[in-house]
């Protein structure tokens, strides 16, 4: 029986559906505690009055700092206390933490804490944090506020750039934003005196890397603390880095001998958990008469915050940039300079792409923008520059393994019907009113991979394998321990269809078990849409081998050749005999009659398993279609078609969701979210009616067709794409707006692209032709006439 | 995000109301539908040490009930959204007309249906959101205030006089909002609305209503306001002005737009900067003109 | 402690006794009365299938039935909701687990990935469809953009909603 390649019901829904889930605000507790944040951006601590805790209780139990880094000589490491020590550094820091018996009473106890701070001089956006005389945030960066600084350039750019037929030059802005996943952080930390061991529930990607990191932290032995991820109601990469308060609960837990929880409330979510890619490229395409790029050299700025983030680093976006900045393309010559600048303002971690939507949006804006000034079809000019030969090898020395990239381009077009759409186009310019615009993004999704990728960055604490045990128990169910752990992902469902299938039965009888480290294996969890990939990958090979034992004790009992053994519908079978055994039997004989298992084999059947591969990539089109209303600046998408290659599927259903709640991010990050601060480091955006997740009023229905590339780079046949939707989707709605201006003249190359900016962009070019009769002007009349 | 503390009372009477008010004075707050009360207080952007509910007070017709009397609507304050926006089609007999399909239209702008559910009109004229549908249809229409209190005579104040700035009003802290009146709109009347959110249930980042009285083919009267441009919502007499006189056509539409951003002055936020909110309101106010019928959120 | 009443004024930093009819059971359950009425149903009665996502009544994940009617419980105190009918997420489902069509049909549609929005999206649907069985596809989504939800892009939502309108 085929599992793998069904869209089964999720084994994670019908708890869920009931309300019994469990998230970490659900586990019971005596205590709440309540961090006191910094209302400054910057500022110098001279007094905390009040019933908390502060670093110096902290520092008298010999807690010692979050140390993280990366080996390269241009990386600044800057150690960080869990609770403020000295200066503040954002709106929001922990400086100190209450204890009440309910959230209530926290709260009140933590308005009752007085912060004495000496305001200074924030820095809170990337110009100012570079200007000569700016101040500065770390004195352990004596050189500025930069903390990372990449480069690389081909011998050939400069002259590839000089004597090419067009150059685009252009700047393109993403405004800072945030993971947001419906649950916040939080945390509820146990210790039992009978044995000194702390048990952390917690809302995270990767229980193993924070036990590691705290233990760190606290001076504890790993064996010491327990950490569980329970039902994690979202994470898109904010529940990856080690927040520094659940290291404090872990903290307050022992010193007070009590369970205490700390959940966060949406404010400080949205304030002090971690935010991303505020960014901004300067990139120069260099193209030939035909539309080839022939060189790109672009200059990276990423604002990091003010903290650098375990164990990722605040290097995480400025060298992803670099490093994947071109995408797909064939290009020759890429120079690229890329920096993370520190300020006062939330520290930054990898959201959902990372930094691929930004750069994706980059280089899809140059594509198009080039194909405007050469007559060419956006289309055309993307085929002329797309792979064909794989792998592919991008300048940065990456190899892209066999992809559909031509394939997808044509077919999402062909969904969209393009000549339809531009007979509809110049049907509603001609007539005023609503713009359409369509516009396409094409990229590539590196995923799945493991530890070179990571050691190639120079990671202290390099991540990327995924270990997992699988045991076949006297009944003949399966139980597998994972060290990856889902974030609601599904990925549950899609590893007992791998391990069902192999094993030859029913998906029914596998449990899996995740997010527990004294229950399962050490490995990293759910980022760089890498948990099918990997864990899948070290499942399935657990899997063949339990099998093999499987088949091995069944040859035994029916006297045939191990070879000659099916296992299928809970059954081992002699192939071509009607004898058989059922595997409930087997298994029995494997626990209980030991001494009938083949020599070497027995007893029990338990197998391990790691799986840690180079990595591979996906690629997608996708295609929007928006409206825009010229008076108003307003968006609205119609139509968005994707078209998606990750290999082979393991449970096509649960692909789809993962491509569409991506590609919803996505949608949001191109038009409504956005963290903003004020000049001075204040955060306006701390509630849900000023940062705007869309609705289900914002976002229409998102056609998928999957194309199948089989590749070996992942053994399960499975490319990864949890990213995908996000990285694709800024870009296209991006391209489609700028579509639906192009004629008149606007352009936009910031992210969001809010209603005011798209109407700024059309003003302006209004303004730039200087007359009234342009244009704009003319659909302001013609909706008047 | 949980409130400071605060005693709470759910009085039976009026009277009881009244008399709770008086006793704390600004100490306490009147409880109707909660929906903008309770997130301030969540947030402990306010906190009021008493709380007088008025969710248990027993069925009253004028704080419950929405009649026509004589050219005059009154809606008692503590009717929901919900309930005007089901309001069934000649519900209010005769003079349903354009005032009953624009208290229907309205009601589907303000929030979402949990929030319909629960939130007042009341509570929202009270709570002088510059931006609420309400309260622009209250000062655009020139409606009444029905106030009353324990230490005063009962008065009414009109739209006006009530709204000060954002989230204030000429309400004083003892006195309890029982009524609104508005006039009734013949079916000479024509009236619109548009309305400019950043997603469905957003309040305005600017949204405009306007009435028309028509006579032989002209405009004889002329009703325009606008919410998100100002501390209150406005009137927008300028482009009253460019309409009064003139025949309904888009070019006169289009000269009442621009004369409306001329006349307003807002300030901005992260919603809009105070150039692009003048812009929208000469946008909104063109096609509410414009509108054939109240649109819908969706 | 005040008696099982809510008249006269409760005091703030006294609890009061209230009785809570929760999916058809009574409960009796000691607050301040602060104490909201998402936070009474997760704490006081352990219903924790009601969820909190925002605290200032923008993402539904508390939404709960009164009265048959979709409110947020993150906007209502324990205090306002002594005699209503209150109906949560633990309700839907038969007492032997047996998922109700709406439950079913967001399993088969693929409407929930983390399930954090869930139960609030389940009893906002419940109630449009109970009272608007034949509800339009247009004012279906508008109903359903009273929640947010992080994960699904909503289409799985929206799909499983309409199948168990089309259904009927
Ligand atoms: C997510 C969300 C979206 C929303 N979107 C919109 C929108 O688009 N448009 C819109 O208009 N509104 C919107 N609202 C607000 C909603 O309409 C509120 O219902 C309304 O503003 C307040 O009414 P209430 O009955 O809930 O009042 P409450 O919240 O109970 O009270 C509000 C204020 O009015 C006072 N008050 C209430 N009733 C009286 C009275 N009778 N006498 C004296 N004072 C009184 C209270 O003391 C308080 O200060 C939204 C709310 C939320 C949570
Ligand atoms: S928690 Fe109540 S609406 Fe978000
Ligand atoms: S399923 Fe995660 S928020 Fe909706």
């Amino acid at each position: 029986m085929n599992w793998v390649g069904r869209s089964l019901r999720r084994v994670e829904d019908p708890a869920l559906l009931r309300g019994q889930g469990r998230f970490v605000d659900d586990f019971p507790h005596r205590a709440t505690a309540r961090f006191v944040r910094s209302p400054l951006a910057s500022g110098v601590i001279e007094d905390v009055r009040g019933e908390a805790f502060t670093v110096a209780d902290l520092d008298a139990d010999g807690v010692s700092e979050i140390v993280c880094e990366l080996r390269r000589p241009d990386f600044v490491k800057v150690p960080q206390p869990l609770l403020a020590r000295g200066r503040v550094r954002y709106v929001g820091e922990p400086v100190a933490v209450v204890v009440g018996s309910t959230p209530e009473e926290a709260e009140d106890l933590a308005e009752q804490v007085e912060l004495d701070i000496r305001p200074t001089q924030p820095v809170v956006d990337l110009d100012s944090a570079l200007a000569p005389d700016a101040p500065l945030l770390h004195p352990e960066a004596t050189g500025g506020n930069v903390v990372v600084e990449g480069s690389f350039a081909t011998p050939g750019l400069a002259e590839a750039l000089a004597s090419a037929h067009l150059v685009v030059d252009m700047e393109i802005t993403s405004r800072r934003q945030c993971a947001m996943p419906l649950e916040g952080r939080g945390s509820v930390a146990s210790t039992n005196p009978a044995d000194d061991r702390t048990t952390l529930y917690a809302s995270v990607q990767s229980p193993h890397m924070v036990r590691t990191g705290i233990c760190d932290a606290l001076g504890l032995p790993e064996v010491d603390l327990r950490v569980v991820a329970p039902d994690v109601g979202g994470g898109f990469g904010q529940k990856l880095p080690l927040a520094r308060e659940d290291a404090v609960m872990v903290w307050l837990s022992r010193r007070l001998g009590t369970s205490v929880a700390w959940v966060e409330d949406r404010a400080e979510n949205l304030s002090a958990a971690w935010h991303s890619r505020e960014q901004r490229y300067r990139v120069k395409g260099g193209f030939d008469d035909e539309g080839r790029m022939l060189a790109l050299e672009a200059d990276i700025l990423c604002n990091t915050g003010a903290w650098s983030c375990y164990p990722i680093t605040w290097g995480v976006e400025p060298l992803m940039a670099l490093g994947e900045l071109p995408g797909p393309y064939r290009l020759g010559e890429y120079g690229v300079r890329s920096r993370g600048v520190c300020t006062n303002t939330c520290p930054t971690s990898p959201y959902r792409g990372v930094s691929r939507p930004v750069l994706t949006l980059a280089v899809e804006r140059l594509m198009d923008s080039a194909a405007g000034r050469l007559g060419l079809d956006p289309a055309e000019i993307r085929h002329r520059n797309l792979p064909e030969e794989f792998p592919h090898r991008s300048p940065m020395g990456y190899y892209l393994d066999e992809g559909s990239y031509r394939q997808s381009l044509t077919a999402a077009l062909a969904e969209m019907d393009m000549e339809d759409f531009r007979r509809r186009q110049a049907d509603a310019r001609s007539k005023g009113g609503r713009l359409p615009g369509l516009g396409i993004s094409t990229f590539a999704e590196r995923t799945g991979y493991g530890t070179p990728a990571f050691a190639a960055r120079g990671m202290s604490v390099t991540v990327g394998y995924e270990n997992v045990a699988l045991a076949m128990d006297p009944s003949g169910y399966l139980t597998l321990r994972i060290g990856a752990s889902p974030h609601g992902q599904g990925l549950h469902t899609a590893l007992t269809q791998i391990v069902a299938e192999e094993v030859g039965v029913h998906p029914q009888r596998v449990r899996i078990i995740s997010g527990d480290t004294d229950n399962t294996p050490y490995g990293w969890g759910s980022f760089a849409s890498r948990s099918a990939v990997l864990a899948g990958g070290a499942a399935q090979i657990a899997a063949r081998e339990l099998a093999r034992k499987i088949a091995a004790l069944a040859a035994e009992e029916m006297e045939a050749a191990p070879e000659d053994i099916l296992l299928d519908s809970g059954m081992a079978t002699v192939a071509g005999t009607s004898q058989g055994r059922s595997i409930d039997e087997l298994a029995r004989i494997a626990h209980h009659q030991p001494q009938r298992m083949p020599k070497g084999l027995g007893p029990g059947l338990r197998t391990e398993a790691g799986y840690d591969p180079a990595g591979t990539f996906s690629n997608a089109c996708h295609v929007a279609e928006v409206e825009v209303d010229p008076h108003t600046g307003g968006v609205q998408l119609k139509r968005f078609v994707v078209v998606e290659d990750a290999g082979r599927l393991i449970n096509p259903m649960i692909v789809d969701g993962q491509i569409r709640g991506g590609v919803t991010q996505g949608i949001a990050n191109a038009l409504l979210e956005e963290v903003i601060y004020d000049p001075d480091g204040n955060i306006l955006t701390t509630s849900l009616m000023d940062f705007l997740p869309p609705t289900a009023a914002e976002i229409p229905d998102i056609a998928i067709i999957h194309l199948e590339t089989v590749t070996d780079s992942s053994i399960t046949g499975a490319k990864g794409l949890g990213e995908g939707g996000a990285i694709g989707a800024p870009a296209a709605v991006i391209n489609a707006v700028n579509d639906a201006i192009a004629h008149l003249g606007a352009e936009v190359n910031e992210m969001p692209a809010t209603p005011e900016r798209v109407r700024a962009a059309i003003r302006s070019a209004a303004a730039a032709i200087g007359d009234r009769a342009d244009a704009a002007g003319a659909v302001e009349r013609s909706e008047a006439a | 995000m949980k409130p400071a503390q605060f005693s709470y009372i759910a009085p039976e009477t009026v009277e009881e109301v009244l008399a709770a008010l008086a006793e704390h004075g600004d100490e306490a707050k009147v409880l109707a539908g909660g929906q903008s009360l309770v997130p301030m207080m969540n947030f402990r952007l306010a906190r009021p040490s008493v709380i007088v509910d008025i969710g248990r007070l027993a069925a009253d017709e004028s704080l419950d009930g929405i009649s026509v009397d004589e050219g005059t609507l009154r809606i008692g304050a503590r009717v929901r959204h919900r309930q005007l926006e089901h309001f069934p089609a000649n519900g209010l007999g005769p003079a349903d007309g354009p005032l009953g399909s624009l208290l229907r239209g309205l009601a589907r702008w303000v929030g979402h249906l949990p929030i319909r559910v629960r939130g007042t009109f009341g509570g929202s004229i009270a709570h002088a959101d510059p931006a609420a549908e309400w309260c622009i249809m209250a000062q655009t229409l020139g409606a009444e205030m029905v106030v009353r209190s324990s230490t005063r005579p009962m008065r009414i104040v009109a739209a006006e006089d009530f709204f000060e700035t954002v989230f204030t009003t000429s309400l004083e802290p003892e006195e309890l909002l029982t009524e609104v009146r508005l006039p009734v709109l013949g079916p000479d009347w024509r009236v619109g609305f548009c309305e400019f959110a950043r997603r469905a249930g957003d309040f305005a980042v600017v949204a405009a209503l306007t009435a028309l009285r028509i006579e032989d083919g002209s405009i004889v009267e002329a009703r325009v306001g606008a919410g998100g441009v100002a501390g209150t919502p406005v009137r927008l007499r300028a482009a009253e002005a460019a309409l009064v006189g003139a025949i309904p056509t888009p070019a006169v539409f289009h000269e009442a737009g621009l004369a409306a951003t001329g006349e307003v002055d807002p300030s901005g936020d992260i919603h809009g900067s105070a150039g692009y909110r003048r812009d929208l309101t000469g946008v909104m106010v063109r096609r509410a003109l414009g509108a054939e019928s109240i649109p819908t959120p969706v | 402690m005040t008696e099982s009443s809510i008249t006269g004024l409760l005091e703030s930093d006294c609890k009061t006794r209230l009785r809570l009819s929760v999916n058809g059971t009574e409960r009796t359950v000691e607050v301040e009365p602060r104490r909201t009425l998402a936070d009474a149903l997760r704490d006081d009665c352990g219903l924790t299938g009601t969820h909190l996502g925002c605290e200032h009544g923008v993402c539904g994940a508390c939404t709960v039935l009164i009265d048959g009617n979709p409110v947020r419980s993150c906007l209502m105190f324990a205090v306002q909701a002594a005699d209503v009918d209150i109906r949560t997420v633990e309700g839907m489902a038969s007492p032997d687990g047996t998922l109700n069509p709406l439950q079913e049909s967001f399993m088969r549609h693929h409407g929930l990935q983390c399930g954090f929005c869930t139960p609030g999206f389940l009893l906002l649907s419940e109630a449009v469809l109970a009272a608007r069985p034949d509800i339009d596809d247009a004012e279906l989504r508008e109903a359903l953009s009273s929640n947010l939800c992080r994960c699904t892009g909503y289409q799985g939502i929206i799909d499983a909603v309409r199948a168990v309108r089309d259904a009927v």
